[in-house]
């Protein structure tokens, strides 16, 4: 009987296929934003929001769903290439998929592409994309106590979106809770507050993205 | 939830290794879970223990060990801390245990085997 050391991350082989996503990213000029949020945080809407505010770059997307091809088919609406992607059942997208999903785009003629996350605020957490930025949209509705009882995704977020701001009072949440929620935990993430519906806070959002997209 | 793909990596890996090592069965496996990794143990267990059964690895004891945080400060001294309960609260006060001074998380997110013991094959006959 003995011992053998390995050593090994089972999540190695993701981390390694996220690196080979980041490098044909910067290859290519392509901003990747990896877009993370409960189920019905607004990832969509924000993406078809966005598309609004950012013409003149070629915007692309990513759409992870577990099953159906809602999400993607609602985004093909806004006249952008866009790939759904079936995760099966697993909770989150992973490099691997995504890196499949790239073969399906034309690639040379992009220059953001959003990769829509399955909702889900745990398990994308673990899963690296290769993505420049990773962003977390939580809506209102899901409780001002949400960012406090998910910490990891806010840590290891590049910015936080706080949305449906419009109805706050509504479900009795506050969206600057949230805000300050984030920073305490991440003194560097970058904090929005949108409202799709009344179209506020969308403009600074696409900004910084754009921002963002030109430092490269 | 992704503990059963977790553990359906950690069970191939694991028997790839024994069987390069001219093991006839596997009678631990030994896991380092980070405390900042999303993976729960428990399920992360119970997901090993099902799979298992159809391996050499089917009467091996599984040891799961939660790995603590790493951190690093202002003055570049680099540590390893447990945090405790709520994270929330505790990652706000992330100290340096050497100077005092307010620290980073740098690392804590892994999941990885850290050994397996194996029986060779002659040892089982």
């Amino acid at each position: 009987m003995h011992v053998i050391g390995i050593e090994r991350d089972v999540l190695e082989v993701n981390k390694k296929i996220a690196e080979r996503n980041k490098a044909y990213f910067r290859d290519k000029k392509i901003l990747a934003v990896n877009l993370m949020g409960a189920i019905g945080s607004g990832k969509t809407a924000m993406i078809e929001a966005l598309s609004k505010k950012m013409q003149g770059l070629r915007l692309a997307a990513i759409a992870g769903d577990v099953v159906s091809d809602l999400d993607a088919n609602r985004l093909k609406k806004l006249n952008i290439p866009v790939v759904g992607v079936n995760t099966g059942k697993e909770c989150h997208l992973d490099a691997h998929l995504v890196e499949h999903a790239l073969a399906k785009l034309p690639i040379d003629d992009i220059d953001v592409l959003f990769i829509e996350n399955v909702g889900n605020l745990i398990c994308p957490v673990d899963f690296d994309l290769g993505a420049q930025l990773n962003v977390t949209i939580v809506s209102v509705s899901e409780g001002d106590d949400t960012v406090e009882k998910h910490p990891m995704i806010f840590l290891f977020s590049d910015a936080v979106v706080v949305n449906k701001t419009d109805i706050a009072e509504a479900v009795e949440a506050d969206p600057e809770k949230m805000i300050d929620d984030a920073r305490k935990i991440n003194g560097k993430i970058k904090t929005f507050m949108t409202s799709i519906k009344k179209d506020e806070g969308i403009d600074a959002f696409a900004s910084w993205l754009k921002d963002e997209r030109q430092k490269g | 939830m992704h503990e059963f793909a977790l553990a359906q990596g950690i069970l191939e890996d694991a028997v790839e290794q024994a069987e390069s090592h001219g093991a006839g069965r596997i009678t631990k496996i030994e896991i380092g879970v980070g405390q900042l990794s999303m993976v729960s143990i428990e399920q992360l267990r119970f997901a090993l223990d099902s799979l298992k059964e159809d391996t050499m690895a089917n009467d091996a004891e599984i040891v799961i060990e939660e790995m603590p945080v790493e951190i690093s400060c202002e003055k570049g001294h680099g540590s390893k801390v447990k945090l405790d309960e709520p994270l929330f609260l505790s990652l706000q006060k992330i100290i340096c245990p050497s100077c005092g001074e307010k620290a980073e998380v740098t690392g804590g997110r892994q999941c990885y085997i850290k050994n397996i013991t194996i029986e060779e094959e002659r040892e089982c006959m």
